[in-house]
């Protein structure tokens, strides 16, 4: 009779920018039947490791070495993992690598088992990554949440998926029976964690999303006060800007692709973000707002007090 | 020597009395840069010094220490941007020594226009009472940046601009081809200095740059704009200039192309002439003046704004 193949795998290396994952992995390994010891890859050299994996104990065990990127040392490692017995199934090493990418050891350790990449978002698959990872959440709290709720609270909290989890936790507790996250739910005690940066609020100002722009504006405001203002300002300037080129390639009857390319951007990011943005603007009123936005500036480094009124005109100029 | 100094004969004048000790009181050298306001004071301070056959060719120690920049009793203060209290306080207190070889020390600085309110007050009670063995020059490009209470105390010399065929004169040592020495004198708009620097760095294409970006605006091609004032980021405020002198010689040329600045360009600037009318040009090139004129005072962003003035002017 022919055995079934084996799926044991001694190492395990997982990583990735995204910290949710790893702890959550973390937490999944400790739940296993076997004996799991966690420790912290900072201070920890691989002899030491090694040494750790190499006695002998009758109980199968799991050692999970968090921050393995601090790991020291390298060669007694390599050795370790080159001679182990492929069948011996006492130990399971777990490394948790806290980066992006992998160091050579890491790569190394990984080819010889399994591993496990949580990317983080790209700034263009941003919104679609956040919005699977809201339903996929709110599912595994056993709710449902509707469309325009998933975009509220992704609004409010921003992309911090710890502190999306943590905040449809809480609204699943909310919703109770109704056994459904409504927009009603969110307004109503989602806590407004949404970071706000300068070029935030210009994208919001390009798409139109007049309260969203300005909603952005005033946490900003309410953070930095007047130190934002000439971030603001030039991250309007360089959004119009790009957007007047584009706009007069469009205008000229150039394709997507070849602007796209002449600009260097992704042809899929360029598509669904940038080519709708320039669209929603004609070449004139797009000049228009290059020279409000001269006059802007000069207003910005004046001694003016009503910088913060002058800078919510230009958004309100814009978006309206 | 001041002999050596053409075209200048006002200023040579007044330095004159400098040497012979019949003018005390601190002078006000005001011109365009380039003229020759910082060479013509060390050539009166080689008169002072110099201990040989007092030409331009002397070798001995006096006139060898000034023309190298080396001698103790001259004192040069200039600065980017400002020239600030902590630099005038320093200069006061060297004041105050006695000159090594001279009968007084010379304290030029260069930059009377950009004094910090403090500085210029710090300097006042200097100016009205100078010390017996100092003498002090300023040097400014623009009258009215010089703060009223400095004026009030100083003499002021004024320096003419320097004719084309002289500024032709000094480029030829570097730019052998005629037609780019001719444009590079034109250029410097009577500074011999303004010339050559911009004949050393080669910047014609700077100049070929800005008549691209030109006329890339007039076609409405944004894109290419927006690149080539990207290209210039380095030289905006220059290439502003260079902006106001094409567009100058756009309406100059249909009448007279011998007097225009850009003689090596005369048929891209025609084109350009004919494709807009000359109101536009007008139009631009007062806000390219307005944009210059804004960017002497406040940290602007120039790039931004050039584009939006061919922006605005052109789609």
């Amino acid at each position: 009779m022919a055995g079934k193949a084996s799926t044991f795998n001694a190492f395990y290396v997982a990583f990735g920018g995204e910290p949710l994952h790893l702890d959550r992995y973390i937490e999944r390994t400790r739940q296993s039947r076997r004996r799991v010891i966690v420790m912290d890859g900072d201070g920890l050299t691989d002899a030491t490791l090694v040494e750790l994996c190499e006695t002998s104990a009758e109980d199968p065990r799991t050692i999970v070495v968090d921050n393995a990127q601090e790991l020291k040392g390298h060669e007694e490692l390599r050795r370790y993992v080159t001679a182990r017995n492929p069948i011996d199934q006492s130990v399971i090493l777990v490394s948790i690598v806290r980066s992006e990418t992998l160091s050579d050891l890491w790569s190394f350790v990984a080819s010889k088992g399994k591993c496990l990449e949580w990317k983080k978002a790209k700034p263009w698959d941003k919104e679609s990554y956040h919005l699977d990872f809201i339903r996929e959440e709110a599912t595994l709290n056993a709710v449902t949440i509707r469309k325009r709720a998933v975009e509220a609270l992704l609004q409010s909290t921003g992309p911090d998926l710890y502190r999306l989890a943590n905040e449809i936790k809480k609204l699943a507790i909310y919703a109770g029976s109704a056994g459904e996250i409504t927009e009603r739910h969110v307004a109503e005690i989602a806590t407004q964690t949404a970071e706000a940066e300068p070029n935030m609020v210009a994208e919001a100002v390009m798409a139109k999303d007049t309260e969203r722009a300005l909603q952005l504006f005033s946490v900003l405001c309410a953070r930095s006060g007047e130190a934002q203002y000439g971030a603001v300002v030039h991250q309007l300037m360089k959004h119009v800007e790009n957007t007047t080129v584009i706009r007069s390639m469009f205008d000229k009857g150039m394709s997507p692709a070849s602007v796209a390319g002449l600009l260097g951007q992704n042809l899929w990011r360029f598509n669904n973000a940038v080519a709708p943005t320039a669209r929603k603007h004609e070449l004139r009123s797009l000049v228009r707002y290059m020279g409000q936005l001269c006059k802007l500036d000069l207003d910005v480094k004046s001694s003016s007090p009503f910088k913060r009124t002058m800078i919510e005109m230009v958004i309100l100029s814009i978006t309206q | 020597m001041l002999s050596e100094i053409q075209h200048q004969e006002a200023a040579t004048r007044f330095l004159r009395r400098v040497v012979s000790g019949a003018l005390v009181s601190p002078l006000l050298l005001i011109g365009p840069s380039g003229v020759g306001k910082r060479h013509s004071l060390l050539c009166m301070m080689r008169e002072v010094l110099c201990t040989g056959i007092r030409a331009s060719n002397c070798l001995c120690a006096g006139c060898y220490q000034v023309k190298r920049g080396l001698h103790s009793d001259i004192h040069v203060l200039t600065a980017d941007k400002h020239i600030d209290v902590k630099q005038i306080r320093a200069l006061i207190v060297e004041a105050q020594t006695c000159p090594s070889a001279s009968k007084f020390s010379a304290f030029i600085i260069d930059g009377a226009d950009r004094f910090t309110i403090e500085a210029a007050d710090a300097l006042l009670k200097t100016l009205e009472e100078p010390p017996t063995t100092s003498r002090f020059f300023l040097l400014a490009e623009d009258l009215s940046k010089v703060p009223l209470t400095i004026r009030s105390r100083c003499g002021a010399v004024t320096y003419r601009r320097l004719p084309e065929d002289f500024i032709l004169s000094i480029v030829h040592r570097s730019e052998e081809n005629p037609g780019k020495a001719l444009v590079y004198s034109r250029m410097g708009s009577g500074s011999a200095g303004k010339a050559v620097d911009y004949c050393n760095a080669g910047r014609l294409a700077l100049r070929d740059q800005v008549v691209k970006a030109l006329q890339a605006s007039v076609e409405r091609d944004l894109w290419a704009v927006f690149s080539l004032v990207d290209s210039m980021k380095n030289d905006l405020e220059l290439a502003a200039q260079f902006m106001e002198q094409v567009i100058e010689d756009v309406l100059v040329c249909p009448l007279d192309p011998a007097r225009a600045t850009n003689v090596d360009a005369i048929d891209s600037l025609l084109a350009l002439g004919a494709k807009v009318s000359s109101q536009v040009w007008i139009r631009v090139a007062r806000k390219v003046g307005a944009l210059r004129h804004s960017a002497n005072m406040v940290s602007l962003n120039l790039s931004f704004q050039l584009k939006t003035v061919l922006a605005e002017s052109f789609v």
